[in-house]
């Protein structure tokens, strides 16, 4: 009897796993075989010439470029603060905080986990509202508005993965520092921070995909279908951005050919994350491979 | 004899629980001494409360005192010690199963020597060349410095953080079992390099067998709970049906 559950535990554990395979291998067949019908060079820049729009700033009307460089300078901007802002988050809780304080940080990242992004762009958007009737009257939602609020929404990612990676070590690696003479700070930079690292790695690809993905936030926050044609010229410009542009596209588009468009942009999106998450990769691997030689 | 460390009316609690009472012991100069008892007596945390590694777990509470006798100046590791991460690197701690860092051979030295010392890179080598001599390593490592060190057998990593302990050039070794992992060529091996290494460095051994014990030690304190129930030193230690008693009350 016993023999028949485990070997049922295998299967399941097997169907489960070629599971997942098969279902993204899916989604990413069906996005393929929709967008194919629609991709090409037109598909980005409409009927500009591809370097006059990136370096030209020659202005695309009827191509995704400028929602790709959008989402691009987003999930960067907010990356670049909630990457760093996050491991060292993570890193004071971890290895700093004590007692009774470090039980309110913890409970009160675990709350900025659970605020639905809804709120965060309503959040974004009051702040504006505020602002302006206060001490910026000319204030306004933008690109950096709709990163820091980004930032906001994943914060709590880059925190708990750098927490639960330091967290996780061994024992013996906790004490071979202090042994050796290292101060407990050297002991975090030289040994503990270098070993987690892989964990910490996994909170930044969640992190870059969650900020590419997300809608709700944006929308409230400066996300426009239309912003000119061209990538976003400040930090409080107006942008345009992949997953919105799907999310309107999707709600109005009037032709087969639009809705591809659509289902083209998605497919976009998703190489987009795929690069930005080998990237991190990459980034880490050399990091590590400088270390441990 | 010449004392280098001395522990005093030292207690430990983790929490509400007492792991050492009141215990007296001293280590000498030219000497290996040796700390035996069962398993749970309290023999790693003796030996941690020298160095006071068990600051670095919640909860712990430390009393008495231990004095080094460092070069005709007393430094106290517990009531005002002036600097903590000096106290540790005086002292050269192996651990019981081999704790090399999960980096090259070369790394696991310049790491702690770049960082604790300030050497710049020629001195990290010299250093480290004179390290994994002394602890009889260098001839297996040369060609393959910049291998994981985690590639190496049991015996030569416990080695390697022998000799990463001495490259520091602490001024007493702290051992912990360190040949409790090992198979019986690579515990005897250490054993004659710790036969060697204590007349320079007075050395604090816990032990897991008595004849390894009767085989290196100098002096012998065996725990029990806790506490030193006894002493043994010099022509007791060769006392076969004395060691024998002990063997039976022990294990
Ligand atoms: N970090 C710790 N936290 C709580 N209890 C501990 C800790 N380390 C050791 N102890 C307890 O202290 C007692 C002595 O442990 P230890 O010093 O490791 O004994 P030995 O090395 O002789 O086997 C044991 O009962 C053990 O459970
Ligand atoms: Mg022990």
């Amino acid at each position: 009897m016993r023999r028949y559950g485990e070997r049922l535990l295998a299967v399941a554990s097997w169907v489960a796993g070629l599971g997942v395979l098969a279902v993204v291998a899916g989604l990413v067949a069906f996005l393929a075989s929709r967008a194919s019908q629609v991709l090409g060079v037109e598909l980005f820049f409409g009927d500009v010439a591809w370097y006059s729009a990136v370096f030209g700033g020659a202005r695309v009307l009827d191509g995704i470029w400028p929602a790709i460089a959008g989402t691009l300078m987003l999930v960067f901007v907010a990356a670049a603060m909630a990457i760093p802002l996050g491991m060292a988050a993570g890193i004071y809780i971890s290895e700093y905080a004590k007692g009774r304080f470090r039980t309110w940080v913890t409970l009160m990242v675990d709350v900025l986990a659970g605020t639905p992004s809804i709120i965060m762009g309503l959040f974004g958007f009051a702040m504006i509202l505020l602002l302006r009737e206060t001490f910026a009257p000319n204030a306004t939602t933008g690109l950096l508005l709709a990163a820091v609020c980004l930032a906001l929404l994943v914060l709590p990612y880059m925190i708990r993965a750098t927490q639960s990676a330091l967290e996780g070590l061994p024992v013996r690696l906790r004490l071979l520092g202090p042994s050796l003479g290292l101060s407990h700070t050297q002991s975090v930079v030289r040994v503990l921070i270098p070993s987690s690292s892989r964990g910490i790695l996994s909170g930044a690809v969640l992190s870059l995909g969650r900020a590419a993905e997300d809608t709700a936030v944006i929308m409230l926050t400066g996300a426009v279908a239309t912003a000119g044609g061209r990538a976003p010229q400040s930090l409080t410009a107006k942008f345009e951005a992949l997953p919105f542009s799907i999310y309107v596209t999707a709600a109005e588009h009037n032709t087969v050919e639009e809705l591809n468009v659509g289902f083209a942009m998605a497919l976009v999106l998703l190489a987009l994350t795929a690069s930005l998450f080998s990237g991190a990769f990459f980034l880490q691997r050399s990091l590590e491979r400088r270390w441990r030689a | 004899m010449e004392s280098v460390v001395k522990v005093e009316s030292l207690s430990v609690w983790f929490g509400a629980a007492r792991v050492l009472r009141d215990v007296d012991i001293e280590f000498a100069r030219g000497e290996l001494t040796a700390l035996i008892g069962p398993s749970g007596s309290g023999k790693t945390t003796l030996l941690r409360a020298v160095n006071r590694m068990n600051d670095l777990f919640p909860g712990v509470r430390t009393e008495g005192e231990v004095t080094f006798f460092l070069n005709g100046t007393e430094v106290r590791a517990y009531n005002d010690c002036p600097d903590v991460a000096s106290l540790r690197r005086t002292a050269g701690m192996v651990f019981q199963t081999p704790n090399v860092l999960p980096t090259s051979i070369r790394q696991n030295f310049s790491i702690p020597l770049r960082h604790v010392l300030g050497l710049s890179k020629p001195h990290v080598e010299e250093r480290m060349e004179a390290a994994l001599r002394d602890a009889e390593l260098w001839d297996e490592v040369k060609d393959r410095l910049g291998e994981q060190a985690q590639t190496l057998s049991g015996g030569q990593q416990q080695r390697l953080c022998l000799a990463r302990a001495l490259s520091l050039e602490p001024r007493v070794l702290l051992l912990d079992e360190p040949t409790a992992s090992l198979d019986f060529r690579a515990s005897r091996r250490i054993e004659n390099l710790l036969v060697r290494l204590k007349e320079r460095y007075p050395v604090l051994a816990v032990s897991h067998s008595l004849g390894q014990t009767s085989r290196i030690a100098d002096r012998v304190y065996v725990m029990s709970n806790g506490a030193i129930v006894e002493h043994l030193e010099g022509e007791e230690l060769h006392d076969a049906e004395r060691l024998h008693r002990l063997a039976e009350d022990l294990f």
